[in-house]
């Protein structure tokens, strides 16, 4: 470095050359700017700092809390689901779908999408509903936190068309008119409703009135890797709310089934009204029943008689009540039992498990005639013991005169009725107990062919039902056509009732089937639901 | 040369042409048609679709084919119940391409033993059971057989045919004094060496004669019997076959006072032994045969589902031998009458032949259409498919001249009068009609709306007991009830003047609807009189009175009356006049051929006010209305108006009837007796306010006209269309709720009429829109005087 000292004037000497002094200039200019980064970043961290927490604008009393768990991570998975392309058109489920395939670019990829950084930074971490109004869901407030970005692009609101401020006080809320929102930042809690009253209230909680940060968790015995999971409180009146006290669920989408679970406890008054039927009950091991388009299998631990009373309180039915079933059981003195004494007196004693199966509706009997089997938990003589207890057939008794007939042969039981074999009740040993079934025809399929002894129904429980909907709606729709076409269809020609049939089939054609398996614990009903869609080909 | 050669060609080509015309060829063939146990059999309610149990006697289906050289065809005859459509479509498709489909003509004999399950409709498969599609299939597939047997079988043929008179095979199953068709037609198909080819029957009787334990046994019945006679008694190689007649009230007899299937059988013999005995007797040769074929449309029925809209009608011809082919059961009477007008037209022979391509139940004569019974319970084209029937064959026949198309109607114009429509109708009863009701043809559709078809809809008109009461909620009811309320309705149209019957008939045309709805309008009124549905209509007809003698001044008799009714319905003046008969005016609604309010050219005035404290209307006979439109239509005097009033049916009405001539009038109080009151100084009112069973109402209007009677010591026109139009609200109880009908003139009144007799004039004011009264407009029976 050199000693020498430099003297400047100040002034430019002529004819030396033009000098800029620029480091001078960069760093004034460059301190400038850092500190206007710093002062920036400052802001930003300071109006970003994570101050609020969702526990805290959430009220205590709400009666539904729902936690979509990792919505941003598992939104392709779920929006791609053939789950959705199975809802049917007029249900509230298909209108969320829609609203979010416009809004939210679920499927992604769709034109005037919001692109994935601004959502992956709006909700950033889970996404919390609640509200109380259970009808409507007028009052639904949504909570997320965002990230510090997502909070940062929630400042430039401003610069966004259709934001309108609302300062409700001092509480300064945002509207977006056209949607009908409200929303408002608090830290980086992002609170949104279509309530301005529910907005107001989450943002003006004493800490009191507010949820707590533990009591935030949604717990679910069952879930775990669930897409959703809620609880509902619910109070007589509301939806369910005259039965359950309150459910708790969780859900989850795959490509092509979606499964939910529910645990709902019981209303005293209605565990008192269903004692008959749930006292003493716990889950079984279920039966599958025969194959068929909805199939049930119940045991309740209980014969079909008892099932029978049972259910006749629960519903406060008098056709299901005890004393209907004595004089369907007992006919006159010396009479041949007729249709209700027959099934009575041959069903009565059978149980606790009980299958039945819709397999079929025949069009071409007299009326279109539904095919109904139904498999029973028997004792091994059960048969024999209603066959002895039948007055003998008068001699000269027509063949087809309509009084129970057993074959020693095939050691089928049969009631010759109206019409063809559709309508012929029919029954016969099968596997470990009874089969029965209101059509010969149907009777005999299973009768003649058991097959080999079906899966066990995964799971214990007390009550098992799998639909296969397409298959019931088309069966439906055919006899409805053939009902139609001469005008026996109440409020309804031929072509309309043709165009709403369409519509059923369209709706049911993208669900496989769905199976509920549901099981009585206490004073707790576990539910679990799946229904399976057709998956849908990746174009 | 060459002029000399061609008369000879053409005489050679026509002996051709007329050797090939009459070159008849003809073949028989017989095919069993018997179905597998469990089969639903054709024909009876009672069996409930349950299946065959056992074969007493096979079926059959039998086919001749004939060909003239320019007409060929399959006459099939087939032990079956009926034709259905399902079934003639597939045997259609199926048939040989040889003969085309409209000159195969396909009957049933109409065994009630054979298959059913061919119908795919529900509606009829209470009857003929499940729908089996392989039964129909199979079943197609024989009659197609026996069509390609036939037709193989074809050789040089000569025919003829001759009728022969039976006694004791049949029986009218309706009226054991009825009419029965002692016609046993028979044609003798034989080769060329004369050996019978086929032999064709044509008799009348159900065959129903296999029942009790034997009622699920297939049979063909008496025909089988016939069959195996008559086959033993021709030979080998004969065709014995059979095609019912006129059978709708005609079933076999017992002739041997036999029992169980021992009856069955000799009809069949003893039918077989003179079937044979006849056909020996014919002397066959050549002949000219003619196919008739149309598929009209069906006139319209009030069971629409039942049926499709067109049907067919085929007629064949065998030189002057008539067949025609009714598409149902037709009672013996239409093929009588048939018979005559064939023979009229030239025809040596005519055989009806039923059960023939197609089943629309049965077809009754219009006489016996009031009288409920099975037969016309199950004919459900109106009281004139006779005459429709008989036009379509008639347009099909060869020989004479076709029955003239019934004269279209010219509509009429309707002109206004005050504010009630008027028109003036003339011509034959069934042109009165036609017109009347293509004037009003909307109203007349939505009366039956909003009377029948929405009561139906809705449950009102539907029965609560019975099977009606397990019908599923989402089955629409009103497609039964429809039909059961038309035919319900049928009794009430006994008594009723042909005249009438035909002026109905011509309403319905002009309405374009069916005659069982547009009875079903008619009686409306009655049907929602009844207790059940009495909310609907519980609007009397009210008020009326009559002023005679001295207190009428020079009138002598005049009659006031306002009507009341619950729906706001247009008012119409219709003046008639018929081409006998008296010609009446009455002042109504569009769509009431009734009458309620009516004067005729002799000076009878007739009005009805129902009182339901004299009971429930009667279904037992004609509605009043119908009574009152019969005296006018035919009374001159007052003798001869009460004598068509005496009829015991009548209840819960009060009928005032006023005579010119005799210058009096009547009331008669229609309850469990008939009560008739005379004037008494001079007036006669409706009701009697003093009578302790009328309700609230009728007293309050009825005490108020006899107080502004009372004022007046002299009551001509002017006071009395006062009287009618004084609205004062009656004195009633404050404490009682108010009395909607208690003013003379009130909110339901829909017109107001004096009636002068003496001169035939009459004074009619209808409320305007706003509900005021409008002015009087005078008619007379001879002009319109505005």
């Amino acid at each position: 470095m050199s000693e020498v000292p430099r003297v400047y004037s100040g002034g430019r000497l002529k004819g030396a050359p033009k000098r800029r002094n620029t480091a001078r200039r960069r760093f004034g200019c460059g301190r400038f700017l850092v500190l206007i980064i710093l002062v920036v970043f400052a802001y930003a961290a300071w109006t970003t700092r994570d101050s609020c927490s969702i526990a805290r604008l959430t009220p205590a009393d709400q009666k539904y809390r729902v936690e979509f768990t990792d919505l941003l991570n598992a939104r392709q998975r779920i929006a791609q689901s053939a789950v959705w392309q199975a809802l049917p058109e007029s249900t509230p489920l298909a209108r969320v779908r829609d609203t979010l395939a416009q809004e939210l670019a679920l499927p992604a990829g769709l034109p005037g999408a919001v692109p994935d950084w601004i959502l992956n930074n709006l909700f950033h971490q889970g996404l919390y509903v609640t509200g109380n109004d259970l009808a409507a869901f007028s009052d639904v407030l949504v909570l997320t936190k965002m990230s510090r970005v997502g909070t940062l692009i929630e400042r430039l609101h401003g610069f966004v068309p259709g934001i309108e401020r609302d300062s409700a006080g001092g509480l300064e809320l945002r509207r977006l008119p056209d949607p009908g929102l409200y929303y408002a930042v608090r830290g980086r809690v992002l609170a949104l409703s279509p309530s301005r009253s529910a907005l107001v209230t989450a943002l003006a909680l004493a800490p009191e009135e507010a949820l707590g940060d533990d009591a935030l968790l949604i717990g679910h015995g069952a879930a775990g890797s669930e897409d959703v999971r809620g609880t509902l409180t619910l109070s007589e009146g509301d939806p369910a709310g005259d039965v359950f006290e309150s459910i708790r669920f969780a859900a989850y989408v795959d490509a092509a089934a979606a499964h939910v679970k529910c645990r709902a406890k019981l209303r005293p008054a209605c565990r008192e009204q269903w004692d008959a039927l749930l006292a003493g009950v716990s889950p079984q091991r279920l039966v599958p029943p025969p194959d068929g388009m909805l199939v049930v299998s119940a045991n309740f631990g209980k014969s079909v008689r008892d099932l029978w009373a049972a259910l006749g309180q629960g519903l406060d039915a008098p056709i299901l009540s005890e004393e209907e079933w004595v004089a369907w059981e007992s006919p006159a003195e010396g009479e041949s039992p007729g249709l209700a004494a027959f099934f009575t007196r041959l069903l009565g004693p059978l149980g606790p498990g009980i299958r039945l199966s819709w397999c079929g509706l025949d069009v071409n009997e007299m009326f279109p005639t539904p095919e109904i089997v139904g498999t029973f938990d028997a004792p091994e003589d059960a048969l024999d013991r209603f066959v002895a207890a039948l007055p003998a057939i008068p001699e000269g008794t027509p063949e087809w005169a309509s009084v129970p007939r057993f074959d020693e042969g095939s050691r089928r039981l049969r009631l010759p009725m109206i019409g063809g074999p559709s309508i012929e009740p029919t029954a016969g040993p099968h596997r470990d107990g009874l089969l029965l079934s209101t059509s010969r025809t149907a009777a005999e399929r299973f009768l003649d062919s058991p097959g080999p002894e079906p899966a066990a129904i995964p799971g214990p429980g007390n009550l098992y039902v799998c639909i296969r909907p397409y298959a019931c709606v088309e069966r439906i729709a055919e006899a409805g056509r053939l009902l139609a076409k001469e005008n026996l269809i109440r409020g309804h020609t031929f072509d309309s009732f043709d165009a709403m049939a369409c519509q059923w089939l369209a709706c049911a054609a993208g669900i496989d089937q769905v199976r509920a398996i549901a099981a009585v614990d206490g004073g707790e009903i576990t539910l679990d639901v799946e229904m399976s869609c057709t998956a849908r080909t990746s174009e | 040369m060459v002029m000399r050669r061609v008369p000879l060609v053409l005489l050679i080509a026509l002996c051709l042409t007329q050797g090939g015309a009459h070159a008849l060829e003809a073949g028989a063939a017989k095919v069993e048609i018997t179905p597998p146990l469990g089969t639903p059999l054709n024909g009876y309610y009672d069996r409930l679709g349950r299946g065959a149990t056992a074969v007493h006697d096979p079926v059959w289906v039998r086919c001749l084919y004939l060909n003239d050289g320019d007409t060929g065809l399959f006459l099939v005859s087939a032990d079956l119940c009926a034709i259905n459509k399902e079934l003639r479509a597939r045997v259609l498709e199926l048939a040989p391409k040889e003969v085309p489909p409209e000159h195969i003509i396909l009957t049933a004999t109409h065994t009630h033993s054979a298959q059913g399950g061919m119908i795919r409709g529900v509606l009829f498969r209470s009857v003929s059971g499940r729908f089996m599609p392989d039964v129909l299939e199979q079943t197609a597939g024989r009659f197609a057989e026996a069509m390609r047997a036939a037709y193989q079988a074809r050789k040089r043929a000569a025919i003829g045919f001759a009728t022969a008179a039976q006694e004791g095979l049949s029986v009218n199953r309706r009226d054991k004094d009825g009419p029965v068709d002692s016609q046993v037609g028979v044609i003798r198909v034989e080769d060329s060496d004369g050996n019978p080819i086929a032999i064709v029957a044509n008799f009348a009787a159900h065959p129903t004669s296999v029942g009790g334990a034997d009622q699920f046994s297939i049979s063909a019945d008496y025909p089988g019997f016939y069959y195996a006679e008559l086959e033993q008694r021709a030979g080998d190689g004969c065709v014995a076959m059979f095609m019912n007649g006129a059978e709708g009230n005609q079933t076999c007899a017992n002739p041997e006072g036999k029992s169980g299937w021992g009856k069955t059988e000799s009809v069949g013999r003893l039918l077989a032994q003179l079937v044979m005995k006849t056909a020996d007797t014919i002397s066959c040769g050549d002949a000219k045969l003619a196919i008739g074929y149309a598929t009209p449309e069906l006139p319209p029925t009030i069971a629409p589902d039942l049926f499709s809209s067109t049907t067919v009608i085929q007629t064949l011809e065998i030189d002057d031998l008539l067949l025609t082919f009714y598409p149902g059961e037709p009672c013996v009477e239409l093929a009588l009458r048939m018979r005559e007008r064939a023979l009229a037209r030239g025809y040596a022979a005519q055989f009806s032949v039923g059960l023939a391509n197609d089943y629309l139940l049965y077809f009754a004569p219009a006489e016996s259409y009031s009288h409920l019974c099975y037969e016309t319970a199950m004919s459900f084209f109106g009281p004139r498919i006779e005459e429709w029937l008989s036009r379509q064959f008639s347009l099909l026949m060869t020989r004479g001249e076709s029955e003239p198309e019934p004269e279209p109607a010219a509509p009429a114009g309707a002109e206004a009068l005050g504010g009630a429509q008027y028109l003036t109708l003339t011509g034959s009863p069934y042109g009165i009609g036609f017109q009347r009701a293509a004037a009003f043809r909307e109203a007349i559709a939505a009366a039956y709306q909003e009377r029948i078809v929405a009561p139906c809809d809705s449950g009102l008109l539907i029965p609560e007991e019975g099977l009606w009461q397990f019908a599923p909620p989402f089955i629409n009811l009103t497609t039964f009830a429809l039909p059961r309320l038309g035919i319900g309705a049928r009794p009430m149209l006994a008594g009723l003047s042909d005249g009438v019957l035909r002026e109905l008939d011509g309403m319905a045309g002009g309405a374009g609807m069916p005659f069982d709805a547009l009875w079903l309008v008619q009686i409306a009124p009655t049907i929602h009189a009844h207790a059940d549905v009495a909310e609907l209509y519980r609007a009397p007809f009210c008020t009326m009175f009559a002023v005679v003698g001295s207190r009428a001044g020079a009138d002598d008799v005049l009659v006031g009356r306002n009507l009341d009714w619950a729906e706001p319905e247009p008012p119409v003046v219709i003046k008639e006049r018929p081409e006998s008969g008296c010609a009446f005016v009455q002042v109504g609604f569009p769509w009431n051929a009734g009458v309620f309010t009516g004067m005729n050219d002799a000076g009878i005035v007739v009005c009805a006010e129902r009182v339901p404290a004299r009971g429930e209307p009667s279904v037992d006979g004609p509605p009043v209305e119908f009574v009152l439109r019969d005296v006018l239509a035919g009374a001159d005097n007052l003798e001869s108006a009460m004598a068509r009033l005496d009829q015991p049916h009548l209840r819960g009405y009060h009928v005032l009837v006023a005579e010119r001539s005799s210058a009096t009038a009547r009331v008669i109080e229609f309850g469990e007796t008939a009560v008739v009151r005379a004037p008494e100084e001079g007036i006669l009112l409706g009701i009697e306010p003093e009578a302790g069973d009328i309700d609230a109402e009728a007293r309050a209007r009825y005490t108020r006209l006899r107080g502004l009677l009372s004022e007046e010591r002299i009551v001509a026109v002017p006071e009395i269309q006062v009287f009618l139009a004084d609205s004062a609200p009656p004195e009633a109880d404050p404490a009682a709720p108010p009395l909607e009908q208690g003013a003379i003139f009130n909110p339901l009144t829909r017109h107001c009429v004096v009636f002068e007799p003496k001169p035939g004039r009459m004074h009619v004011a209808v409320p305007g829109d706003d509900g005021a009264l409008g002015e009087y407009a005078a008619i007379t029976l001879g002009e319109y005087e505005p």
